[in-house]
């Protein structure tokens, strides 16, 4: 006997399995495709419907954030540094080569695990629980987040803070460089001009 | 013939749990495939890197969502955080090592040790 589905679990479905299919291929094309710049981009995609299926399961906050922090910010810098390094085609060795099949292998047989796991545990749990749908909650997805990561979990939201700080010097840090025939301020010998440049007071009429 | 289609329907359509699941495992799959095989460039390394991350946060906010405990996207937050500090610092060091070796191809790279 067959209980027919609702319309709306059949939409969520079609646009479930639509993003997942973008999400896949972009992901593959991420690794397989031989342009870096093209890479990127597919990455993006595979980012934005990952939104999406955020957005889907109630994380708006998250799908948000996601479209911001990746699309707007991380692929820009991607393709910054894919572009400003001028990178060569390198052509695949064959001794590289020889590794693909047993790395298809492995990944195939991880992914396989990853599946029974998961299927063979909801095969059981179904039985067994009728699926309590989870409580409604009463605000909307960004403020019980920010209630959330402002109260409990203020401190480890802190040190994400000083983290992102951190990268921030580290990165500054490391592509800095002292370059040659360049003018820049020195504040200290500025300060100090004791015998460089004074005010003088000069009478009127008389000249230095 | 359509009775099995529809119970398959039946079956697969309704989304949960388990479809988010193996989304992300499939995505991990992916991203460490993409570490294992690329030899080409850092750059697809840590772009793989990052799948690998996104794959990680998915997991996390689909387990949220079906608890319907938020824990999960708080920490999905930090996983974004967390990503975001990586990849910076990455793309800084491969700068740095473009300026001095002029490639970043993985096979030069090999001359990084101890």
């Amino acid at each position: 006997m067959l209980v027919p589905f609702s319309p709306f679990q059949l939409t969520e479905g079609l646009v479930f399995f639509a993003f997942a299919t973008a999400i896949t291929l972009c992901a593959l094309g991420v690794v397989v495709v031989r342009n870096p710049v093209h890479a990127v981009l597919l990455m993006v995609a595979a980012f934005f419907s990952s939104a999406a299926l955020f957005v889907m399961q109630g994380a708006e906050f998250l799908g948000l954030l996601l479209i911001i922090v990746y699309v707007g910010a991380i692929a820009v810098l991607f393709l910054f540094v894919v572009m400003m390094l001028d990178i060569r085609f390198v052509v695949t060795t064959r001794s590289r080569r020889k590794h693909v099949p047993l790395a298809v292998v492995v990944a195939g047989l991880l992914l396989a695990e990853f599946a029974a796991v998961v299927m063979l545990d909801t095969t059981r749990s179904q039985q067994q629980v009728a699926k309590p749908s989870p409580p409604r909650p009463l605000l909307d997805n960004t403020t019980e987040l920010g209630l959330l990561v402002y109260s409990d979990y203020l401190v480890i939201f802190e040190i994400a803070g000083l983290l992102l700080l951190l990268a921030m010097l580290g990165a500054i840090v490391l592509t800095h460089r002292k370059r040659e025939g360049v003018a820049r301020q020195n504040i200290a010998e500025q300060l100090d001009r004791k015998e460089k440049a004074r005010l003088v007071k000069v009478d009127s009429k008389g000249g230095v | 013939m359509s009775e099995s289609v529809s119970s398959a329907l039946q079956t697969f359509l309704p989304v949960g749990l388990p479809h988010y699941v193996l989304l992300s495992s499939a995505l991990f799959v992916i991203g460490m495939l993409g570490l294992f095989l690329n030899r080409r460039h850092v750059i697809v390394v840590l772009m793989a890197i990052e799948l690998l991350f996104l794959a990680a946060s998915m997991n996390f906010i689909a387990f949220s969502t079906a608890t319907g405990d938020l824990t999960g996207q708080v920490f999905a937050l930090f996983i974004l955080a967390t990503a975001a500090a990586e990849v910076t610092v990455g793309l800084a060091i491969l700068v740095v090592y473009y300026r001095n070796r002029a490639s970043i191809a993985i096979d030069d790279i090999s001359a990084l040790k101890g």
